[in-house]
């Protein structure tokens, strides 16, 4: 009975502690890039957010948002291929990559992009992104580009 | 002395002048050289403080040089910190920097690879074909 006691201790122990280590993600705050003028449309901000999501995955979304003197709020919705996305990944301040640019395909008021380029081994890593977001302005694209947090697996 | 000797004299005397002012500049090249009068190019990882969450990388932190991992996360080479600057702030359609960055050897000369855009570490004389994608996905916002 006592030896029971002991097992289920340590499984409630193992099965705590597991979500804690392994399952996180996080993300840099939605930031504010630049004011725009889209073709066609009324004046926009351009918006960023970027991340580390379950597990060592980079992540950035492009937002195109109402023009608000240079705040992120309501979305503005805008046609395929105005908005961008890529990834820069880094695991423990080594780069593993880049994602490569990749387009709105349909309307929309946020483009996000996930991409796996970090090994991630046994032991505790750190992980971060840098994102870039991309607002199609004429005969090209404005930038900008915002870092994540750091996040360990 | 005759005029003929005071002209040898004198070419010799050139002569001379001439070897020191060589022999003095061979010198200072030679100094230069091990002295390592241009400065070695940092290489590592990039710093901590370089990732400001919610602002560009701080390009001021990055060495010259990152070290460039492979998917078994082994490091490959070296990418020069220029290919890791965010784009400008406004770029022509089809001129974003969406290209094969060179990665270098030790020496940081000899080329070994390529970091390619969706794939990762490609090293030279390899078909870029044969690296699998990374695992990617894109997806309008809900």
């Amino acid at each position: 009975m006592r030896r029971r006691g002991i097992v289920a201790l340590v499984v409630a122990a193992y099965v705590l502690a597991l979500p804690a280590g392994v399952s996180a993600t996080r993300y840099s705050n939605v930031t504010w890039f630049l004011n725009w003028i889209p073709s066609g449309f009324p004046a926009t901000e351009l918006c960023g957010q970027s991340g580390i999501v379950d597990t060592a995955r980079n992540y950035n979304q492009a937002l195109s948002k109402v023009w608000n003197y240079g705040a992120c709020g309501a979305s503005r919705v805008l046609p395929a291929t105005f908005l961008g996305s890529a990834v820069y990944g880094y695991r423990d301040g080594n780069y593993c990559g880049n994602s490569g640019y990749y387009y709105s395909t349909v309307a929309t008021a946020g483009w996000q992009l996930w991409a796996t380029m970090c090994s991630n081994p046994a032991g505790s890593q750190s992980f971060h992104t840098v994102g870039t977001s991309l607002g199609k302005a004429g005969s090209g694209y404005l930038a900008g580009s915002v870092t994540s947090p750091a996040q360990s697996y | 002395m005759s005029v003929h000797t005071g002209l040898r004299q004198i070419r010799l005397h050139a002569k001379a002048f001439t070897a020191v002012c060589l022999a003095a500049a061979i010198v200072a090249i030679m100094t230069a050289a091990v002295s390592g009068a241009t400065p070695k190019p940092s290489r590592g990882p990039i710093p901590e403080a370089a990732f400001r969450p919610g602002q560009p990388l701080d390009m001021s932190l990055v060495p010259d040089f990152v070290p460039a991992i492979d998917r078994d996360g082994n490091v490959a080479g070296y990418v020069p910190k220029e290919a890791l600057a965010p784009p400008p702030r406004f770029v022509e359609a089809g001129q974003l920097p969406d290209l094969p960055t060179p990665v270098y050897g030790e020496d940081l000369r000899t080329v070994v690879g390529h970091m390619v855009p969706g794939k990762g570490f490609v090293p030279l004389g390899t078909d870029r074909d044969s690296i699998p994608n990374f695992e990617m996905s894109a997806a309008p916002v809900p």
